[in-house]
């Protein structure tokens, strides 16, 4: 049973990158203990994806994602290691590391000041804060934002890259065992 | 280009962080509607409370910082011009024609020579509807900020003024008859000149 409690303490705080490393230290790699004590899914900062990404539940990303990344109604944060070249769609999005590519966020997308967006976001709230980097338009009309949503819906969950190193990959993926 | 290393001097120079009424940008807000949709160009930095400003309208905000810019202008004509078409092609070649409706240029047309708002105001006419507004401050003493400064909305009618160097450099001065070379299809919707010696004008592109 998931324990939501820490991940609503943690949310949004930077302490989250700070367990993942010693979730995936070398000694002790204990990715599920991680997942269990904070209740968010995390792909990690050695991890590359590259293809469609979907899921039904909140999602950490600090690893490197290209392609396209839709959670429907859920939340999803960029942390400050990840970089993304990605059409993303979420319920919320939080940006604090780099991401390229179009967003959009049903409720609300939120761009850290570590945050570094060069791309399209359209959601009925956008927040900035000062000392990120945007490039690119902000389109706040939520009548709109209600039909752009992506169709593509039934893509697997993720499709990882052939070439990318996999025993790093292996270790970190058992970390993403909520991923649906 | 000529960029004087003075020493930055608030009292002298008047160029400090302040923050001012600003009755132009004011008018600018009253005219713009909340039922319809407003395509808004903002040639500034990218800032909060700009943005939680500018929220309040339906709208589609483009954030193109222009310091990047005028940081790389040089003062030789053809690298500056084509360091200008560099900039606009980055970023304007997502932007559909006639979809943008106000432009804030700041004090941005300061850091332009001639042939260079000319360039800029030729690119720019294709992305604006026709009836669109371009609000823009002039400096009117002798010196000026080197680089474009940061502008943040306080209120629907203040602004802070935020330079982000020391550095000045000749100010060009320019005069209604100046602007109106440089925009020969805009006329001139309401102009005030600031205690602060800012200029600030809106205008608005003839039908």
């Amino acid at each position: 049973m998931f324990d939501m409690n820490p991940m609503k303490r943690n949310a949004g705080k930077s302490t989250d990158a700070q367990e993942f490393e010693g979730a995936r230290a070398p000694v002790t790699p204990k990715p599920q203990s991680y997942e269990r004590s904070t209740g968010l899914a995390t792909i990690g900062p050695s991890i590359y994806i590259k293809g469609d990404l979907t899921g039904e539940e909140d999602l950490v990303i600090q690893g490197h994602v290209e392609g396209t990344i839709n959670l429907k109604q859920n939340n999803l944060t960029i942390g400050q290691e990840g970089k993304i070249n990605a059409n993303v769609f979420a319920r919320t999005i939080t940006v604090e590391g780099t991401l390229k590519g179009d967003i959009i966020g049903e409720e609300k997308v939120v761009i850290k000041k570590t945050g570094n967006v060069n791309g399209n976001v359209t959601a009925p709230r956008v927040s900035l804060e000062d000392g990120a980097r945007f490039k690119g338009s902000m389109d706040m009309d939520h009548k709109k934002t209600e039909s752009t949503a992506p169709r593509n819906e039934t893509a697997s969950v993720f499709k990882l890259d052939k070439s990318s190193n996999t025993d790093k990959t292996a270790v970190d993926v058992k970390g993403m065992g909520a991923l649906k | 280009m000529l960029v004087q290393q003075a020493k930055f001097d608030p009292a002298v120079t008047s160029f400090g962080v302040q923050e001012t009424n600003s009755p132009v940008f004011a008018s600018l807000i009253e005219i713009m509607s909340k039922e319809r949709k407003w395509g808004i160009l903002d040639l500034g930095s990218a800032r909060s409370a700009n943005l939680e400003m500018l929220s309040k309208f339906r709208c589609r905000l483009f954030i193109e910082d222009a310091h990047e810019l005028a940081s790389a202008l040089s003062g030789k004509a053809a690298e500056d011009k084509a360091a200008l078409v560099h900039w606009f092609e980055q970023w304007a070649g997502g932007v559909s024609n006639e979809s943008i409706d106000v432009v804030i240029a700041w004090d941005i047309f300061n850091y332009l020579d001639t042939e260079l708002c000319k360039t800029f105001v030729e690119l720019l006419m294709p992305l604006l509807k026709p009836g669109a507004y371009i609000y823009l401050s002039v400096y009117s003493q002798k010196e000026m900020p080197a680089l474009p400064i940061r502008f943040t909305i306080i209120a629907d009618d203040r602004l802070e003024y935020q330079p982000l160097s020391q550095a000045t450099r000749p100010s060009p001065r320019f005069n209604q008859t100046d602007l109106r070379k440089r925009l020969p299809q805009f006329s001139i919707v309401k102009s005030v000149l600031l205690r602060n010696g800012m200029q600030e004008y809106l205008f608005k592109r003839s039908p």
